[in-house]
């Protein structure tokens, strides 16, 4: 079990996740009341990935469904959903990530967690889920704006 | 006279995001980079009045694009884009003479506002 400097951590990425998001597509999220971490339903979905080198290594993880990266990227771009490529999406998720690392990191300046960024990636496909070793330790939230869901965790290594 | 703007970043997104705004603000965006060897060459050829530069790209990043940039252009314009933000990047910007860093994620108001310090 986490401890509570490791649920403090979960405010702070909370907070980044929220104001980039916010920022940069118009949404407000919030926590959703669903304490499942995974998407509502098996559609395509997309996961931006980062390493976060540290003490205590971590991946940090967002995942969307391809319509859920549609609204956002069309928001943040201007771009009408339907003329969206692919590839807009997976840079937009990918941005996403790296933004909301960015900002948790500088959050976290004066806290004792400190951690590195490395270079996001993305995943993408149907129906396939992170899986965790038992004793991976994890913080894990979705969030919601309407229909719009967004998978949010962080997976201790 | 219309300001003309050359966006420097490996993000397809970031280009069309700053584009967006630019151009509904008045601005022109006159060329695209995808990392900062084109950046340095599209700026020699366009001179435009000012760039946008990310620091993480392949090939090569931002703050040595920049150097390079105002080893030959001391008076060029530039703004910094980055998701870290942290004293050791900030403190090489600045050695530079980068005018502005700009943190993601920044939404049209900071772009504007930042554009409206120098050009």
């Amino acid at each position: 079990m986490l401890s509570d400097n490791y649920t403090d951590l979960l405010k702070y990425f909370s907070i980044a996740i929220e104001e980039v998001v916010h920022t940069m597509a118009g949404f407000e999220i919030s926590a959703s009341k669903d304490p499942s971490f995974f998407l509502r339903d098996d559609s395509p979905r997309i996961s931006g990935l980062m390493l976060l080198p540290s003490s205590k290594n971590a991946i940090l993880s967002i995942t969307v469904s391809l319509e859920s990266a549609s609204i956002l990227v069309s928001y943040m771009t201007g771009i009408p959903v339907d003329e969206l490529k692919e590839e807009d999406l997976y840079d937009g998720v990918i941005e996403l990530v790296n933004m909301i690392a960015g900002r948790a990191k500088s959050l976290l300046i004066d806290t004792t967690h400190s951690f590195g960024l490395t270079a996001p990636f993305a995943i993408y496909g149907r129906d396939y889920e992170l899986v965790l070793k038992k004793n991976v330790s994890n913080l894990s939230k979705k969030y919601v704006s309407g229909d719009l869901e967004i998978g949010f965790g962080i997976f201790f290594m | 006279m219309i300001k003309r703007i050359l966006i420097v970043d490996d993000s397809p997104i970031i280009h069309n995001l700053l584009r967006k705004t630019l151009e509904n603000n008045g601005y022109e965006v006159c060329g695209d980079a995808k990392n900062g060897k084109e950046g340095v060459e599209l700026f020699n050829t366009l001179s435009p009045d000012l760039v946008f530069m990310d620091i993480t790209m392949p090939i090569m990043d931002g703050l040595e694009a920049a150097k390079n940039i105002k080893q030959t252009s001391p008076n060029a314009r530039i703004i910094m884009l980055s998701a870290m933000g942290d004293d050791e990047i900030m403190a090489q910007a600045k050695e530079i003479g980068i005018d502005i860093f700009l943190k993601k994620p920044f939404d049209d108001y900071k772009i504007v506002s930042a554009l409206s310090k120098i050009i």
